[in-house]
């Protein structure tokens, strides 16, 4: 019987998250391998994939199981070079096993889990015999790495068998978003900024209802469909959004801020940001802003027609926002991908150069503990991380009684599912 | 708007307990006011809360574009009259309060019913309403929305119902084993024009990448008595039921 490596295991323990990898699924109908990977079953590196949570593996002892087989009698030492952010794996002894059959742990003492990311990574394995000098090359193993800050929150869980695990489909494009962040304060801008403004995505214009499934303050949440038509861009061809006028768009791509802000949590959430979906009713007139994929307007219901987003500043006649929905990080501070604050270019200007002043101050007197990120994108209009206080008057135009009187709702946590059947 | 909409509306008249006994199959060429609709696209799926078979269709018309929804509740009346209240809030627009309608009062669509149009220059608007257990919710030309509103009513009211829920449970004497965190085929029949929707407990139903129409259990890692429950859906909205049991030992 030759030396091989005959399954490799990262998600060894599916009852935690600390020395192991963790439950995941490809998506509502399909499971990821596992073993991860079996050398009696050609897969790719993205069905050989693992996902890792930062912060419960931070100093731990990390491992991969390996099984060998092997020729009786004989003992052998194996190592991998490679691995990107799994590192190295340091030389350990295989066998002798008179059942040709042995099983070994092989601590990940290299690895490098410090931000969130999506990793295609190979492991060259080496082998010998004990005593013997020259490693000779034993096999590639290619895999999936996702980095995860954390175990990701309610909704998704770990409970092993469970379709509410973390889906590979959406961990694809959520860690390459969020990729190299840090914090949940940097993951959450990224997957802000994503949303609103890298596919397409425009308001719904005449009704602000949702396309996704979840209702405001409840329902289920079609990701299937999200990842299918938003993320990976795959939208059916119909039906059309305001068919025959100049607004006519892909209904698909047409959303309203419950979609935005339930997208946001799930995908948040998925990367270990503790993003909330809240529902604030009534909400009011708004002040101007860019609803996603529109143009300047404190009029957002302008339909298919009238093309008057901008009507004079305090108009009663225009439309507001009988509800909204954003999310919260850990229940703090407003994190909106559904709409950003219009300012003129000169309001920008300044912005710009006076929070990049309070940015770098704060750094250099934390020694760059501290690294206020959201700062820089507040100038440019995008609703991260501000206080409940700071977001209302961002957004809500309360200045005449008609106005006060139509908003002076409060935000609502909500509780976030998504349809697994 | 939420609260106005179920104090108007939701607590005005008992509905009466009755469900679908019969299939109720959308054909737009079955109506007058929907046959030159084509279904631009179309979509079926399976509520869990509550428990509904829904069907989503979008109809196109020229410029005009019609997004019918029926919902059948297996759960009864009060779970589709839940349902419609809850489609009617999801709006980040809220209608003038005179704007919206009883449509059962004004004219007899439903158990219960509403419909509203977005504004006095708009041509757009929304009707819902419930007979027996189906929640049909309808967006768009509402100068029209109503006369649809009202066929497709008509045709509801024509389904064959029953005081009680359908018997729609097939029976089914399988039991399953399988050791915690293991797999074990279901051995369901596949059906031309047929979906099957799972819902389980103690572990999920997962399609085999390698056959695609062949489905299988995974454990979770507790032990104990577990349920599958299979629905069935055709071209209709009343679903097939199907329970198997499963032990994981």
């Amino acid at each position: 019987m030759p030396f091989n490596l005959k399954t490799l295991t990262f998600n060894h323990d599916l009852g935690a998250a600390t020395t192991s990898a963790l439950n995941i699924r490809r998506n509502k109908d399909l499971e990821t391998a596992l073993p991860e990977y079996d050398s009696a079953i050609p897969r790719s590196a993205q069905e050989q994939c693992a996902a890792y949570a930062i912060a419960p593996t931070r100093n731990q002892a990390v491992f991969v199981r390996c099984v060998f087989e092997l020729p009786g009698g004989t003992g052998f030492q194996v190592k991998a070079t490679g691995g990107g952010v799994l590192g190295d794996l340091d030389a350990k002894a295989v066998g002798p096993s008179g059942l040709g059959i042995v099983t070994v742990d092989f601590p990940l003492s290299h690895r490098n889990f410090t931000a969130i990311g999506r990793h295609d990574v190979s492991w060259q394995w080496w082998v010998r015999q004990q005593g013997a000098k020259n490693w000779q090359a034993l096999v590639n193993t290619s895999h999936r790495i996702y980095l995860l800050l954390d175990i990701p929150g309610a909704p998704w869980v770990q409970t092993f068998g469970d379709k509410h695990c973390p889906w590979t489909d959406l961990l694809d494009h959520a860690c390459v978003i969020a990729g190299g962040a840090r914090s949940e304060m940097a993951a959450s801008i990224a997957h802000v900024k994503a949303i609103y403004s890298n596919y397409s995505l425009r308001y719904d214009i005449v009704s602000g209802a949702p396309r996704y499934g979840f209702g405001g303050m409840g329902g289920s949440f079609k990701l299937t469909n999200w990842i299918a038509y938003v993320l990976q861009g795959t939208p059916p061809a119909g039906p059309t959004f305001c068919s025959g006028s100049g607004e006519a768009y892909n209904n698909n791509w047409i959303i309203n801020c419950y979609d935005a802000a339930a997208s946001l949590a799930l995908m948040g959430k998925a990367v270990g940001a503790r993003l909330d979906y809240y529902f604030h009713g009534p909400f009011g007139y708004l002040r101007f802003v860019l609803p996603i994929g529109r143009g300047k307007c404190n009029n957002p219901f302008y339909g298919c027609w009238a093309n008057d987003p901008v009507r004079g500043e305090d108009e009663a006649t225009r439309s507001g926002f009988g509800n909204h929905a954003y999310t919260k990080l850990t229940g703090q501070n407003n994190y909106d991908a559904c709409m950003r604050q219009w300012r003129s270019w000169l309001e920008q200007l300044i912005l710009s150069i006076i929070y990049f002043i309070v940015w770098l101050i704060i750094l250099i007197i934390t020694f760059g503990l501290v690294n206020r990120i959201d700062l820089l994108e507040r100038a440019a209009g995008w609703l991260v991380n501000l206080p409940q206080a700071d977001y209302n008057a961002a957004t809500i135009d309360t200045s005449t009684p008609a106005e006060a009187a139509a908003a002076g709702g409060n935000p609502v946590v909500c509780v976030l599912d998504f349809q697994v059947v | 708007m939420a609260s106005n909409l179920r104090e108007r509306f939701g607590r005005k008249r008992a509905l009466p307990q009755s469900s679908l006994t019969g299939d109720f199959r959308f054909v737009p060429a079955e109506y007058t006011s929907l046959r030159e609709h084509r279904i631009a696209h179309e979509e079926v799926n399976v509520l869990e809360k509550p428990l509904a078979v829904d069907r989503l269709y979008f109809l196109a018309h020229g410029s005009d574009s019609l997004q019918l929804e029926f919902a059948l509740c297996l759960e009864g009346a009060a779970a589709a009259a839940e349902l419609l209240f809850r489609r009617a809030e999801a709006f980040q627009r809220e209608p003038a309060a005179e704007a919206v309608r009883d449509l059962t009062l004004a004219q007899g669509t439903g158990d219960l019913g509403v419909a509203w149009l977005w504004g006095r220059e708009e041509r757009n608007g929304v009707a819902g309403f419930v007979r027996h257990n189906v929640l049909a919710f309808l967006q768009g030309r509402y100068e029209t929305l109503l006369e649809q509103a009202r066929e497709l009513d008509a045709a509801l009211v024509r389904t064959p119902a029953g005081a009680g829920p359908a018997q729609i449970d097939e029976s089914s004497f399988a039991v399953l084993r399988v050791p915690p965190g293991g797999r074990v085929d279901l051995g369901l029949p596949v059906r031309p024009g047929e979906q099957n929707f799972f819902i389980a407990s103690g572990g999920s139903v997962n399609r085999d990448p390698k056959e695609p129409t062949r489905h299988y259990f995974r454990a979770g890692l507790g032990r104990g008595q577990q349920l599958v429950t299979v629905l069935r859906v055709g071209s209709g909205l009343l679903p097939a039921r199907q329970t198997i049991r499963i032990t994981i030992e």
